[in-house]
Formats: C-alpha cells, sequence, structure tokens
C-alpha cells in the first residue's frame, strides 16, 4: 500500500476514494474495472453484506426493549438521528453516534446533518428513489440567472445515467415526459386500487398533471448475485438478497471482484496535502479511529466521496499554512450554496370506499407526480421551479384504530381486527435556490475527539421556497378533493435544513475556477488528480431525488479521468 | 362517542398516524428515576393485569395475557416509564381502587367482571377528550396509558402478530387489489 511516513512517497495506489457510501462504491468499482489499484478508505465501523443486517426480518415480539424506543439513550447519543423515518432499534447501528461524532448544532439555526457511520454509508439508509435530471434542471440557473450555470447539460449525462440504471436496477413506467426522462427501467411496481383510483382523477381534473408509480432502485427482476424484491417492507434494515441498491450490495462486490481493490474501515481522513507547485493532491491524511494513529497515503487520482458535508469538511480543513486558506477553495463558493429540498408539506386525506381491498405485501415504494409547475415557461405563481409529490395509498391500522376507537373488551377488539379506511398522502419535494449564505463551515473553536474542527451551519429557507410549499399543500388538497378524499388534513411543517437529507451544493461545479470548485468531469479546478463526485458537486438541486445523478456523474468523471491519467495529462 | 364523530377531524386521526403518545413525554435524566424493583405492589400489579384483559379479551382469540402482555407492562412501567409518567398511572389506578373498596368494600381484583368493567368505564370516562388522540404531555392519565399499552404489547407479541393478526415476514409478491376476505384479519410484519 502506500502508506508514507515521509515525503519520499512511492506511490503503489493508483487511486484513493474516500467513503464507501454511494459514489465511494461507483468510484470504487469503476476504478477497479479500469485496472487501476483502488484503496477505500471509510471512518465507519467495518459491515459484511448480509450478516451485518442484524435487524433485517427481526418480527415485531423479538425486537429490544420489548419494542419500545429508548428515548434517553436516543436524546443523549442519537439526538439528531433519531429524527429519521429509518432510525430505530433495528437500524440503530448503522448511524452515526451524534454524542461521539458530533457538530456544531444550535436551536436557532438549526440544521441536520443525517449520517451513517459503516461501511456503504447511506447507501444503506436512502429512500432509493431514483430519478432523471433534464435540461430543464440543468439550463435553469443561467435562464434564470440564479446560481452560475452548469458545465454540462443532459446529453452529457445521459449515457452515464443508462449506465448506472443498467447496473443498480431501477423499477418503474416509462412515460414519455421531457422533463422527467425515462430511464433504462425493470418493470415498475404496481399501483395499489386506490392510488389508481387517484391517479385517474387527477388525469381527469389536471390536464397539466400526471401519476405514477415511484422510480426505484429496487429490483423487481433478478440482477447476477441479487434476487428480485420479497416485499418484506422495511429496507432500511438491510437486504441481504441485494434487491435494493447499495453499494455493500452491488458496487463493492463488483470492485472486490477485480482483485484490484482494498478496503480500510475506521480510517477517517482529516485533510489532503496540496503541492502548489504541481497543483495535486500530494496526500490523504488519515487517523485510525479506533486507535487514534495517524497515517497518510498518496495515489496518481483521489476520489472524494464523503457526501457532501463530509468532503467539503475536509476540503476546508486542507489548509495552506500560509493564507489559512483551503487549497480547493480557489472561488469563495466552497461551504455555500447548500441546499437541500422542502419536505414535509402537503396534504393527506381519507378515501372512502374500495373497503374489500386490503393490500398483500409490503411495497418498498411509492407514487411520484412529476413536477408540473414552470414546465413550459413562467406560470406566473410568484415562485420559480417546481415540486414533485411522492406518497402512497394504505389503510389505517390498530395503532390509529386503537386510539379512535373508544371503549374496550370483545367488541373493541374484534374491531381492531378489521383495517380502518384507506388514506392517501401526498407530500412535496421542491427545489431549494443555491444562496451564498447557506453554509457549511468550520467551527472556530470546536473540536471532534480528534482534534478536527466541528462543522457548523447556517441555512435558511427563502421566498421561493416558502411560496411553492404554500402551493404544495393548496395543489394537494385540490388533488385529494379531485378524488373524492374526505376529512383532508393538509400538512406544512417547520422547515429544517437537512431534514430531507437531500444536502447538497458546497464544491459546485462551474466552467469559471473563479466561481466553482469543480469543473465540468467533477476535477478540482485547483488540483488535477482530484476529483468530487457526491452531492457537494451540484450547481442546483432540482426538485427530484438526488442519488441516481451522484452516480451517473461519479461513473463519467472515473471514465475521464482514466483516460486523462492514461494521456499522461493527470 | 361515534367513530365517525371521532374521523371528523383528519388532522386528529392521520397526524398521530406514525406517533406514539409514549415518546412524545419530557424527558427526565436517568439519574433522578426511582429505582426500578418494587415500583408496584403484587395488588396493584394483579389489577393492571386485570385491567389489560379486560381491555384484550380471551375471545376465539387468546387474550392480552396469555399473549405476554404482563411481561410488556412489567417493563414499561417499571423500566421504561420516567416518573411522571409513573406518577400519573398509579394516581389513576389508585383512584380506581378506591372506587371499588368503596363502591363494592372488595378489592377490585375480587369483584365480579361485570363490576370491573364498570370501574375500567368510569375510568375511561374522566379522561375523555373532544381529541381522542390528545395524550397529554404525559401521555394520557391511567385509562388511556393501560389501553395503549396493552394495545400495542398485544398487537406486537407473538400471539398478536401471528393469531390475532397475519404474520407474513416474506411476501414474496405484491398485490394491490388484494381482497380483506382472503385474509380476514390484520397484516403483521
Amino acid at each position: 500500500m502506500g502508506k508514507i511516513d515521509t515525503i519520499d512517497t512511492t506511490q503503489e495506489v493508483d487511486a484513493i476514494v474516500i467513503g464507501s457510501g454511494i459514489t465511494g462504491g461507483w468510484a470504487a468499482k469503476e476504478l477497479s474495472e479500469k485496472g487501476l489499484k483502488v484503496l477505500m478508505l471509510e471512518r465507519g465501523k467495518p459491515l459484511e453484506h448480509g450478516t451485518g443486517y442484524v435487524g433485517e426480518h427481526q418480527p415485531p415480539w423479538e425486537r429490544n426493549n420489548k419494542g419500545m424506543r429508548p428515548r434517553e439513550l436516543y436524546k443523549d447519543e442519537y439526538e439528531i438521528q433519531s429524527t429519521s423515518y429509518a432510525f430505530d432499534e433495528t437500524t440503530r447501528h448503522f448511524w452515526n453516534n451524534d454524542a461521539q461524532n458530533p457538530y456544531d448544532f444550535n436551536e436557532q439555526d438549526p440544521f441536520h446533518w443525517v449520517r451513517a457511520d459503516v461501511v456503504g454509508g447511506r447507501s444503506l439508509l436512502w429512500a432509493r428513489q431514483s430519478y432523471r435530471w433534464s435540461d430543464l434542471d440543468f439550463e435553469a440557473n443561467k435562464k434564470e440567472g440564479i446560481g452560475i450555470d452548469w458545465p454540462i447539460r443532459y446529453k452529457d449525462l445521459a449515457p452515464w445515467y443508462s449506465y448506472v440504471e443498467k447496473f443498480i436496477g431501477v423499477s418503474g413506467q416509462a412515460m414519455g415526459l421531457d422533463h422527467l426522462p425515462d430511464g433504462e427501467f425493470q418493470k415498475p411496481m404496481e399501483m395499489n386500487v386506490v392510488e389508481r383510483h387517484v391517479a385517474s382523477a387527477i388525469a381527469e381534473n389536471f390536464s397539466d398533471r400526471v401519476m405514477t408509480i415511484g422510480r426505484t432502485a429496487t429490483l423487481t427482476e433478478p440482477l447476477p448475485g441479487r434476487a428480485a424484491c420479497h416485499y418484506c417492507g422495511p429496507c432500511h434494515r438491510g437486504c441481504s438478497t441485494g434487491s435494493y441498491f447499495s453499494s455493500l450490495s452491488s458496487t463493492l462486490p463488483a470492485a472486490k471482484a477485480t482483485g484490484n481493490f482494498d478496503l480500510r474501515a475506521n480510517a477517517l481522513v482529516e485533510s489532503l496535502e496540496y503541492d502548489a507547485d504541481t497543483k495535486r493532491v500530494s496526500a490523504v491524511r488519515v487517523i485510525d479511529t479506533v486507535t487514534g494513529e495517524r497515517s497518510r497515503y498518496s495515489a496518481k487520482l483521489i476520489f472524494l466521496c464523503a457526501s457532501t458535508v463530509g468532503s467539503t469538511q475536509i476540503l476546508l480543513n486542507s489548509t495552506d499554512a500560509d493564507s489559512g486558506r483551503s487549497f480547493a477553495n480557489t472561488s469563495d463558493a466552497l461551504g455555500r450554496y447548500m441546499m437541500d429540498h422542502t419536505y414535509r408539506a402537503g396534504a393527506r386525506g381519507i378515501i372512502p370506499g374500495f373497503e374489500e381491498y386490503y393490500p398483500y405485501g409490503n411495497r418498498p415504494n411509492g407514487i411520484y407526480i412529476p413536477r408540473f409547475r414552470n414546465v413550459d415557461g413562467d406560470d406566473g405563481l410568484g415562485f420559480t421551479r417546481g415540486y414533485g409529490y411522492q406518497g402512497s395509498a394504505g389503510r389505517l391500522s390498530w395503532d390509529t384504530m386503537s386510539k379512535i376507537t373508544p371503549g374496550f373488551g370483545a367488541d373493541f377488539k374484534a374491531g381492531l381486527r378489521k383495517p380502518g379506511p384507506w388514506y392517501m398522502n401526498l407530500g412535496g419535494f421542491g427545489e431549494i435556490l443555491p444562496y451564498a449564505h447557506n453554509t457549511v463551515a468550520l467551527h472556530k473553536s470546536k473540536k471532534d475527539r480528534f482534534g478536527i474542527p466541528q462543522v457548523t451551519f447556517h441555512f435558511e429557507f427563502g421566498e421561493n421556497e416558502k411560496r411553492h410549499r404554500e402551493d404544495v399543500v393548496e395543489q394537494a388538497v385540490a388533488m385529494l378533493k379531485a378524488a373524492g378524499a374526505t376529512r383532508i388534513d393538509p400538512f406544512n411543517a417547520e422547515m429544517v435544513g437537512g431534514a430531507a437529507i437531500h444536502e447538497m451544493g458546497t464544491a459546485r461545479m462551474g466552467h469559471d475556477p473563479k466561481e466553482a470548485v469543480l469543473n465540468a468531469h467533477n476535477q478540482a479546478h485547483a488540483a488535477s488528480n482530484l476529483f468530487v463526485t457526491d452531492g457537494s458537486a451540484m450547481a442546483s438541486a432540482s426538485c427530484v431525488n438526488p442519488s441516481l445523478t451522484y452516480m451517473a456523474l461519479t461513473a463519467r468523471a472515473v471514465d475521464y479521468a482514466v483516460t486523462q491519467l492514461q494521456a499522461g495529462a493527470i | 362517542m361515534q367513530r365517525r364523530d371521532v374521523l371528523k377531524s383528519l388532522a386528529v386521526v392521520l397526524g398521530g398516524a406514525v406517533s406514539h403518545s409514549c415518546s412524545q413525554a419530557v424527558e427526565v435524566p436517568a439519574a433522578q428515576r426511582v429505582a426500578v424493583a418494587g415500583v408496584m405492589t403484587d395488588e396493584q400489579r394483579a389489577a393492571v393485569y386485570r385491567c389489560a384483559d379486560l381491555i384484550i379479551p380471551v375471545t376465539d382469540t387468546p387474550g392480552a395475557i396469555d399473549a405476554g402482555v404482563d411481561e410488556f407492562l412489567d417493563y414499561v412501567i417499571s423500566v421504561w416509564y420516567q416518573e411522571d409518567e409513573r406518577e400519573v398511572f398509579f394516581a389513576g389506578l389508585a383512584q380506581m381502587l378506591a372506587e371499588a373498596q368503596g363502591a363494592y368494600g372488595q378489592h377490585f381484583i375480587a369483584l365480579k367482571e361485570s363490576e370491573q368493567v364498570a370501574l375500567l368505564q368510569a375510568a375511561q370516562g374522566r379522561e375523555l377528550t373532544s381529541n381522542p388522540l390528545d395524550f397529554g404531555e404525559s401521555g394520557g392519565g391511567f385509562f388511556k396509558k393501560i389501553k395503549e399499552l396493552t394495545v400495542t404489547g398485544y398487537y406486537t407479541s407473538k400471539v398478536g402478530a401471528t393469531i390475532e393478526r397475519k404474520y407474513v415476514p416474506m411476501p414474496g409478491f405484491y398485490d394491490g387489489d388484494y381482497k380483506f376476505s382472503e385474509v380476514g384479519r390484520l397484516w403483521a410484519k
């Protein structure tokens, strides 16, 4: 390996990949398949595919603490992580311990940094929704004069979307929409009887919108080494049949199969060393989180895939001794323009009837209503860009029905044996614009247990986000009304940055080194051998779930990097 | 109260659909909690178990205690509850036990079932609110607590999941048009 203690380096490693999540896995697979010797550094604990999923298929009567959430533990050690829907005793071993690895959190300016702490990262925990961007997204900044222009267009990424989709397996329905391009789909999952009813009502009453089944990286047809979904339900506990895409189930095994791949867990990257003369990253500084031992590695190529906040923290902490400034920050954009998606606005309603139906199986997927606002020009609604809806229909069960059913005894028990009424839920995911004042920065004094400066956040929602959320709620109500819903419950919860877990944008791509951290190939303007391919690269946020785009950008960046390396340009 | 009245406000119904009133209680550090042992006297414990079987009785399927809800109640009340929740629980229980003595001159557990039901109904009556999902800061009074704990303990038990409900850990496929008549009971997963 390329572990070095002196400046006299011997580059035995061709490429270092920092982070083992959804983009790190792709970087490792692509680099190792192209013949490069790859070392992956992951700050989290080791975890094995299959045997590491200790909560998988755990029946309800075998839960820790008799199924009750250990409140004090969560408050003391998982205060941020436990806000996630996917956090409980069946998944806790995947997540960051907020007491052990804290960041500067304050109630006045809250930001939820949701993070894993195992090999595989958040690819284990993601919600798997997979949508392509379109030129409606890539051209928006330039057309509107917001942020900076994307240095790429849809045609640059389209073949890489196809390449990624074929490997990860995306099930979905082709729709022929220009602004939500179809992909290489496996057969779609099915909408249930009430979802189809709502979809029909929307189609009949709203000419501008359509409801479809979600496009998800969960297999409906087998792929090599991975089985089709068995519909047990809670994917985030891990899937030993590999039926949803994670780096543990898919890209890391592919990388291992090349014989060119090595993984070091518990390896926290502190910073990158930079050689200003050659304009290259000369070494990666690593701390062993178990022993505290420090080491340095070097390589021809560095792929920084530590997640938006993780990668930005590493870059910010890679400072020049004289200027005190990060070598990567030629633009002042590093750490700025943090985006997420707006979330937790929408409406729910009871759909009367259909009481003879009660779906079988636990579909790990919902419905999708693609963006319909400002698609063909400005709709004049007082906001720019748009949002899409996700949701599902289901029947209320004992947990709710027991609370709203008075009484007790034999009749009460018999009543609970039947499911309650159908409900339909529509929740909007809206595009947040890139604002310079939405930042992640290094705290001036707070440090972690290894002496690394903690990150601190500032995150505000703008008028555009507030306005589109009002429309999210109004339109959800209108669509539910059209579907005959009763007792409609609009919701518009308090917004918290990071809560959608789509944080992105703090090391954005752009043509001009004075405006952007990365170029059109995710290559750092300041360092030819450094590529950053996670969410930090994003120059805008679209309103669709971002992971598929991160994966496509990563595969594309590796192709470019290796070509350049072989040509002697790196 | 009729179910349709209760369902009037969907904010009430669906807003609470996934939240556990238990989890909303104010946090108190462990050091301030009472010791675990000896939280309940034998008589209190017997009355609590009896209430659980009145709430989910034996019918064509086992009742709460046969399903092991007694162990669940012991755990939650003795270990998991915070002191404020425990105080509310035992205050309400004490009131019901006192009413048993006052009305019938006997301990609750010695009474006829119809008398026990009447006392538990009276406890329910003291906690009726316009919003049935309003459990308050300490998760409701004695009745709401014992009812919620019994129901939660029962439906998540092996009996509740596999006999009262139908447990299908590996469904294998999804059918969005499946008929309730094919299963006749709730799914467990």
